[in-house]
């Protein structure tokens, strides 16, 4: 990409709000001819150098058809784009440095035979679509935090391949990005069963243990209607008091040593979550200003907390 | 399911060799025979998945083929030259393609080639193939970019038929220039014309009679009388002996035709013969792009452009037009070489015999009737005193051996005489109001000074006077029109669709092929639109665009396809026709309300209504239910033909 069209990108990049679902329409979708559409013009141009000299007028009506060719592709590739739909659903968490999902949902009307291409803005790569449904677009993740989707770019070339019709998309949709686990010799703290602990222990039964698969002698209360707008499953919360018997392991941002980077740190509390959650161990998480606890085999809010330590979000 | 894109390769290089395949009728036929090869070779290794050869191999493989075309056409530019080494540049381009872009420049250049044709021939089959090509080329272009190949023959179509009105406005609107803008390479001179540059009687054994349409010419006003149609072309005025040429004599140029007489204003559409075109005899008035010239001719303006034009004349239709000789053009056309001894005593036997020159001339057609002359089309072969052989021997010829004759005895008899050559009649098709003149109508016949005016005398009429009257058809077997296989006389719907079909060719000459500044500017000027510029062009480019293109492009815009499936579609209808009825049905209605809402419909109709509903509900909740099922559409069919009539108002059901 030329300098120039990075710099045209980046500004029409910078005038479009986020939007958690749009309709592209005609102040969304650019279009520009491709070199293939130059190069045809160019041979209308030649034709009719030939006509004109030569007196042909069939060549006229050659020349003139490949130019309207050019023209109405221009309407042609517009109505590939226009109308269409998109949103992007809810995207997994994953651990940096591995492709985050985004699962984008693309909408048109029923029986248009449209044939697109949807990207990253700044990646070269695409993945085409001939059918309304969902697709699922990776892209690397770089650092731990909230992911924001990047923005996209969906363009058609179809169904002559003269006109590029393109539009930029901002979606509004986030993925949670948590650290990338680092191997942590040490041994975590084990916490005493004690005063601590029971300073710790909430009203039984209110304590949110995790989600289990709903069934109807639950009762409707008791569905998780968060999990189920993200998920599209019925889930339950379970409350549990945590069993007395269990080890408790205690993880501690300030058990490191000093000079630790932030980032050093969170990856080897990482870690240690995740091999204390494999032994079936609660686990006590400190961070600054922020204390959880977490029952076992429950690590998602440990790694949500991971990740969104310190930062909003993070590209 | 988008196209696999060896099929889009595959398109490219068929859509190459459609669009060449005129070229087999105008280069050597190794040329495209070549190219078709190449392109064979291409699909081939496509085919097989193999490699490409290296790019040194093609260059030295190139080396053969433009040598051969150096040797046989001695030029690679120019029309033939230029064709032919565009060709085989494109043939090797083609083992050249890798990526997408190489397709597109291959199919570009395809593009390109779809203009090589019509340099040599712009009738409308060759229009027809234009068509063709252009279809194969889009939908090699829209299988390229990549659309299902089910689909693509339809995109193409489409996408080219909505091009097509932007392509009409540009085709009228856009300005012609007057002239060329380089000099036209030279064309070879094919005798399209049924004329020579000169006139040998005696030395044709068999005059085949073309049937080719040489030109057409339409009148305004009054049709002339088929007697009337004597188009002139060349004139002869210098005999050896044996051949009649073109003379250079000074001539006095056109004369002042009495002004008394009826002119006929009309526009012939020729191709100029060496700078001459065909005018009825004889010509007032010429209008843009030719001259009069000297003995009544009429030349083209531009006189080294060989192509076609349609030029306006009037002329005045008679046989004789005032001219002074002197003594010296008076010398030239009574020159006589040696030979044809006895045509010479002859004819000085008539100068002495008839002192008045009226009377002389009289005397010489008495004569040559009297001679029993035959009008056949395969004469024998003359030699040496060609004239007398004709006229005391043989006695068999046609029309140029009668003119010879006439001419060399009237010079013999003190008449000063030369040969008018051009066409005589034509065909007029009556629905195309025009004349159609072919190359079996050329003519040859004699003008003789005498009292101060150039007299018209024909002296195959002398002998057969149905020559004129008539068809060469009618009189000479030979010419007639034979179908093309059966070879036998054609029935009466062979004239007609032959009519119709030159009545096709005529109109799209004079609106297609010579839609040229000229005619430009006096549509322009029908249209009230004053001069091509650009005012009137951008009014011209504005209006039809608000008027052709607009609503084409609003209709592209905003248009919903209707929904496919057969259930959805049939719904929306049945709901409609009940709103028809005046019922308030809706689309959101259950079946069960549906049928409710038309309780005040016939007893029938509700009937088969209810059968409808009952169909739509079963099919549609049962198991295993598909918007494909084939039943959906013999009850859209039921759907089509259910049509309650409208209830009276005041029973109007309405919430």
């Amino acid at each position: 990409m030329s300098r120039w069209r990075k710099a045209v990108s980046a500004w029409l990049l910078r005038r479009l709000p986020r939007q958690p679902q749009l309709v592209l329409g005609q102040s969304r979708i650019y279009l520009l001819p491709t070199s293939f559409g130059w190069g045809l013009l160019l041979v209308a141009w030649a034709v009719w150098i030939g006509a004109l000299n030569y007196a042909v007028s069939l060549a006229y009506v050659l020349s003139f058809w490949i130019v309207s060719l050019v023209l109405i592709a221009v309407v042609l590739a517009y109505r590939q784009l226009a109308g269409l739909a998109i949103r992007c659903g809810a995207a997994d968490d994953v651990v940096a440095g591995s492709q985050a999902l985004f699962p984008l949902q693309l909408q048109w009307p029923e029986g248009e035979s449209r044939l697109l291409r949807l990207g990253w803005h700044d990646e070269a790569g695409s993945v085409v679509l001939d059918r309304p449904g969902e697709v699922l677009l990776p892209r690397l993740t770089l650092q731990r935090g909230q992911m924001t989707i990047p923005p996209l770019r969906v363009y058609s070339e179809s169904p002559l391949g003269l006109v590029r019709a393109f539009a930029y998309l901002r979606l509004q949709a986030q993925v949670c990005v948590y650290p990338q686990p680092c191997a942590d010799e040490r041994v975590a703290a084990s916490l005493p069963n004690g005063d601590q602990q029971r300073q710790l222990q909430p009203v039984p039964g209110e304590l949110f243990s995790h989600l289990v698969a709903w069934q109807p002698e639950l009762g409707a209360r008791r569905i998780a209607w968060k999990a189920y707008a993200r998920r599209g499953v019925l889930l339950a919360r379970r409350f549990e008091e945590p069993q007395a018997s269990r080890a408790t392991c205690l993880l501690e941002w300030s058990a490191y040593p000093a000079e630790m980077t932030a980032e050093a740190r969170l990856s080897r509390l990482c870690w240690q979550l995740l091999a204390a959650a494999r032994r079936g161990e609660d686990v006590v998480l400190r961070l600054p200003q922020q204390e959880l606890r977490l029952s076992a085999g429950e690590v998602r809010p440990g790694l949500r907390a991971l990740a969104g330590f310190g930062v909003r979000d993070a590209q | 399911m988008r196209s696999e894109p060896r099929l889009a390769h595959f398109a490219v290089l068929a859509a190459l060799a459609l669009t060449v395949l005129p070229l087999f009728l105008q280069l050597p036929p190794w040329v495209p025979l070549l190219f078709a090869l190449q392109l064979g070779g291409r699909a081939w290794l496509a085919w097989q998945g193999r490699q490409l050869p290296h790019r040194v191999w093609l260059l030295l493989a190139m080396i053969v083929p433009v040598l051969l075309l150096w040797l046989s056409l001695r030029t690679l530019v120019g029309r033939e030259g230029g064709v032919a080494l565009l060709l085989l540049l494109t043939g090797f381009k083609a083992f050249e393609t890798v990526t997408l872009r190489d397709w597109r420049v291959l199919l570009g250049l395809g593009f390109f080639l779809a203009a090589t044709p019509l340099l040599f021939d712009q009738s409308l089959p060759s229009a027809l193939w234009l068509l063709l090509s252009l279809f194969v080329l889009t939908w090699a272009m829209v299988l390229l970019a990549g659309v299902d190949s089910a689909a693509s023959p339809r995109a193409a179509a489409l996408a080219l038929l909505y091009a097509m009105p932007l392509m009409l406005l540009l085709f009228v609107a856009m300005p012609r220039l007057p002239g060329p803008l380089w000099s036209m390479p030279s064309t070879d001179q094919r005798a399209t014309s049924g004329l020579s540059d000169s006139l040998a009687p005696g030395s044709i054994g068999q005059m085949i009679p073309s049937r080719e349409p040489a030109f057409t010419a339409q009148f305004r006003g009054r049709q002339p009388t088929r007697e009337q149609l004597y188009w002139r072309v060349m004139v002869f005025d210098r005999f050896d002996g044996a051949r009649w040429t073109a003379g250079s004599v000074p001539d006095n140029g056109t004369a002042l035709l009495p002004g008394a007489t009826e002119v006929l204003a009309y526009s012939v559409t020729a191709t100029p013969f060496k700078g001459v075109l065909p005018v009825l005899e004889h010509a007032v008035w010429a209008g843009e792009g030719v001259q009069q010239a000297a003995a009544q001719l009429v030349r083209r303006i531009d006189a080294r452009n060989e192509a076609r034009l349609r030029y306006d004349v009037r002329s005045v239709a008679q046989a004789a037009y005032p001219a002074a000789l002197n003594a010296e053009q008076r010398a030239h056309y009574l020159q006589l070489p040696a030979a044809n001894l006895r045509t010479r005593q002859q004819g000085e036997f008539f100068a002495r015999q008839f002192r008045d020159e009226a009377g002389r001339l009289a005397a010489l057609r008495a004569w040559l009737q009297q001679q029993g002359l035959r009008y056949t089309l395969s004469p024998p072969l003359l030699q040496g005193d060609v004239v007398d052989d004709f006229l005391f021997s043989s006695r068999q010829g046609f029309c140029e051996h009668f003119a010879s004759a006439f001419a060399t005895l009237a010079r013999a008899a003190g008449l000063p005489a030369r040969i008018v050559v051009g066409f005589q009649g034509g065909e007029f098709n009556a629905g195309g109001q025009f004349w159609l003149v072919r190359s079996s109508d050329a003519h040859a016949w004699t003008e003789v000074w005498l009292q101060g005016r150039w007299q018209r005398v024909d002296p195959t009429v002398l002998v057969a006077p149905s020559r004129i009257v008539s068809e060469v058809g009618e009189l000479v077997p030979e010419a007639q029109a034979v179908l093309p296989v059966l070879g036998r006389r054609p029935p009466q719907w062979w004239h007609t669709v032959q009519a119709q079909w030159q009545r096709a060719g005529f109109v799209w000459q004079q609106w297609v092929v010579d839609y040229d500044a000229q005619r430009q500017q006096s549509l322009f000027q029908r249209l009230g639109l004053g001069r091509v510029g650009v005012g009137s062009v951008m009014t011209v480019l504005l209006l039809g665009g608000a008027l052709l293109v607009l609503p084409l492009l609003l209709w592209l815009l905003w248009r919903r396809p209707p929904p496919r499936s057969y259930p959805v579609r049939g719904w929306q209808l049945l709901v409609s026709r009940l709103q028809q009825a005046g019922v308030a049905a809706q689309a959101s209605d259950t079946p069960a309300q549906l049928r409710d809402k038309a309780a005040l419909l016939a007893p029938a109709l509700q009937q088969q209504l209810a059968q409808l509903l009952a169909d739509w509900q079963r099919w549609r909740y049962a198991e295993g239910a598909a918007d494909a099922d084939p039943r959906w559409r013999g009850w859209w069919w039921q759907v089509r033909r259910f049509r309650p009539p409208r209830l009276a108002a005041k029973k109007r059901t309405g919430r």
